[in-house]
């Protein structure tokens, strides 16, 4: 806003802890231009609240796509093609982020983790007389719906063919020595070892074990259903060449400083909601100086102290402020060598690293600690030195990174109510290296809930007159601690090739996995009735009203 | 209107609308801006507080209707001896992200083990119900008031490493 009223230096954005973004704050609200506009106006300041009918009612959505996806394969299975056709609501007006150029999504991710090379995708956008839409919700514009296409079709084939659907995974699956793989859109895919996700949470679930179950339990006709999501994500924008937002490309940025007293204060291009940057920013600075964790201060979300970036969302924090971090304290490490050699009267050739200090080889008791490196920086540095110990890096990322996972759940269905329990849901994610085994789960945990949610329980619905029907959170149900199972999540590791530390985006994953992973549950489940999909949300009385529909209600469950 | 309440143990007096809601009194007249405002319809337990020791949604009660008695808001949990074992459970276990409804979510759960100081995963879950949480997926939580469980009981505390399949 400031870049287009040609006033930036003239602007300042403080951003406080603010609660959860989730890509619905990434678009800007007429209230925010309006704040402004009315504090210039009257030369007071001004603040805009949103109450929560009023963010339930006008704010973007997300996920209003109807699609059409087909799929072709051999008799035995082996996927030959996709096609998917798109109805897009985006309401009355785009809610996008606005990036000029931003290629991923739907068209870069819709042929999933599979190896087959033909692939046609088309969207038509709608204009419609609801709030703005298509927000980039916890996904990389529409990566949850491409992924949702792609996975329940893979197990509408394994349907059809009388495979089991885990089975048809691993015969489709990009084996990992195909990596860097093309995508038939064009992409790269850096990496991943898809089988060994598939069989670590085949083995953490017992799926052989639960077959069996499903086999008597069908003898009895009791509905139980599992479900397998084993999808590749696309994050970390972007590379340079493919994007940008009004041509500032989309880097992100790290700035260090080290005091002379060995602390240090980082400041980052993008702003933590939550995700807890302040800890894995610090633990990636301390790995690359050999400076403690706590002794980083973090700092971020103020313009006029922060580097230029392009802030958080689509799981790019990591993948590129994260990458920046690393650059920007290796270039530190690079002077610190510098005044090592200078201090120990040896060529840098001549000295080791080890994380915390710089020794010479062959003669270990002859060694600078980084803080006496530090603190020499700024007292009893090299002639022509420049002192101080600081360094910025923008780090243009050379690709995307494409975390990926495999998720199993299981359903019990209630043949009377069809009641929805979600038994057990184990979720197995790879995000290459991982820096802080907490935080990365922690943010598996909320997606994983923030799954089940479209899957199950969240819709906007709107009677004929185009108003809200469940316009407060009474009526639209975020699930609470009840409806949110105990999640049951691990990891396999197959590090980014390309990222400086071997670390991919993560934040999303679990809201783009889990959906078709419950969908694809709740449709095997009710394979009795003959049912091979339902759209998603799957409600009680949506399975009651479509076996009513059907004609189905009295099926006799005992196959 | 005057009313005077005890606020986490002190006596105050303020000077209200009738109509002022209670969480207003609390965040705008007495400054504890702890407790959140996440709806205002008393469905996502954002501003959840305690009366007389009993978890309530601050958002939809009147200032007046709390004269003469004792509110505790998630500021009054930290005392001299350190951090109350919910706030030490929360922390332990990564059990918030972005915070927002933490410190609803840490009331509710204080009024829940003073009633059930052993309670059952089902009737933490059905516990903290009434409290919304966008971000942590409430694994963490259900954890943190575990470990706050075992902590006021004087049990042995669970472990805080995350578990992997």
């Amino acid at each position: 806003m400031a870049g287009h009223a040609g006033q930036k230096h003239k602007i300042r954005v403080v951003s406080p802890d603010i609660g959860g973004g989730f890509g619905g704050k990434v678009p800007i609200y007429p209230g925010y231009v309006i704040a402004i506009a009315v504090s210039f106006l009257t030369g007071v300041p001004i603040k805009w609240v949103e109450d929560r009918s009023e963010n339930l009612q006008a704010d973007s959505f997300a996920r209003d796509y109807h699609i059409k996806a087909e799929i072709a394969a051999t008799k035995e299975g082996k996927i030959q093609a996709t096609r998917f056709k798109v109805l897009a609501d985006h309401g009355y007006t785009d809610a996008s982020a606005n990036p000029s150029k931003f290629p991923t999504g739907l068209f870069s991710i819709g042929t999933g983790s599979y190896d087959y090379d033909t692939a046609y995708m088309e969207a038509d956008a709608v204009y419609t007389n609801k709030p703005p839409g298509g927000v980039a919700y916890r996904c990389s514009f529409r990566v949850t719906e491409a992924v949702h296409a792609i996975e329940t079709v893979v197990d509408t084939l394994a349907l059809k063919i009388g495979k089991d659907p885990a089975q048809l995974r691993f015969e489709n699956f990009i084996k990992k020595d195909q990596f860097p793989w093309k995508s038939p859109t064009g992409w790269e895919y850096d990496s991943g070892d898809y089988k060994a996700g598939l069989e670590k949470a085949m083995k953490a679930i017992d799926y052989d074990g639960l077959r069996e179950e499903q086999v008597e339990k069908r003898k009895k006709g009791e509905l139980m259903g599992i479900g397998i999501s084993t999808f590749t994500e696309i994050v970390g924008a972007g590379p340079s060449k493919d994007f940008d937002i009004l041509g500032i490309k989309m880097f992100d940025s790290a700035e260090i400083r080290v005091h002379p007293t060995g602390k240090a204060i980082a400041r980052f291009g993008t702003k933590s909601q939550g995700q807890g940057h302040e800890t894995t920013y610090a633990q990636i600075i301390a790995e690359e100086l050999g400076i403690p964790a706590e002794n980083i201060q973090v700092e971020e979300g103020d313009t006029d102290t922060a580097p230029y970036g392009l802030g958080t969302y689509a799981s790019r924090s990591t993948p590129t402020a994260g990458a920046a971090a690393a650059m920007a304290a290796r270039k530190l490490r690079d002077k610190a060598k510098k005044i090592a050699a200078y201090l120990l009267e040896v060529s840098e050739d001549d000295l080791e690293w080890e994380p915390g200090k710089f020794s010479v080889k062959g003669a270990p008791e002859k060694s600078k600690t980084i803080q006496e490196l530090v603190f020499a920086a700024y007292t009893n540095h090299p002639q022509g030195m420049e002192a101080g110990f600081e360094a910025t890096h923008y780090y243009d990322p050379p690709n995307l990174t494409f975390p990926n996972g495999a998720y199993i759940c299981v359903v019990d269905i209630d043949s009377d109510t069809f009641e929805i329990n979600v038994r057990r849901f184990v979720a197995i994610d790879d995000c290459g290296n991982i820096i802080n085994p907490m935080i990365v789960q922690g943010q598996v945990h909320g997606g994983l809930t923030q799954g089940i949610a479209p899957a199950m329980y969240e819709e906007l619905l709107y009677d004929d007159d185009g108003n809200i029907l469940n316009g407060t959170l009474m009526d639209y149900l975020v699930p609470t601690a009840v409806e949110s199972p105990s999640w049951e999540t691990g990891h396999t590791i197959t590090p980014s090739p390309h990222h400086p530390i071997g670390a991919k985006g993560v934040g999303e994953s679990p809201t783009v996995g889990a959906p078709p992973a419950i969908a694809n549950a709740i449709c095997d489940a009710l394979k009795p009735y003959g049912i091979t999909h339902m759209n998603i949300p799957i409600t009680p009385f949506k399975i009651f009203k479509t076996l009513q529909e059907k004609g189905l209600l009295d099926t006799d469950l005992k196959i | 209107m005057e009313i005077k309440i005890k606020l986490n143990g002190t006596e105050m007096t303020a000077d209200v609308e009738p109509r002022t809601l209670l969480v207003h009194l609390i965040r705008e007249k007495f400054s504890s801006t702890g407790t959140h405002i996440g709806c205002d319809t008393s469905s996502c337990g954002a501003c959840t507080i305690l009366i007389d020791g009993k978890s309530a949604k601050s958002c939809t009660i009147l200032a007046v209707q709390v004269n003469g008695k004792e509110i505790s808001t998630v500021e009054g949990l930290l005392t001299a001896e350190g951090l109350h074992p919910i706030q030490e459970g929360f922390k332990e276990n990564h059990a918030l992200h972005c915070g927002f409804c933490t410190p609803g979510m840490m009331m509710r759960a204080v009024e829940l083990l003073e009633k059930n100081p052993n309670p059952s995963e089902d009737e933490i879950r059905w516990g903290i119900s009434g409290n919304l949480c966008r971000c942590t997926g409430y694994n963490n939580i259900v954890s943190a008031i575990k470990y706050a469980s075992a902590k006021i009981r004087g049990a042995e505390l669970p472990s805080t490493e995350p578990k992997f399949v």
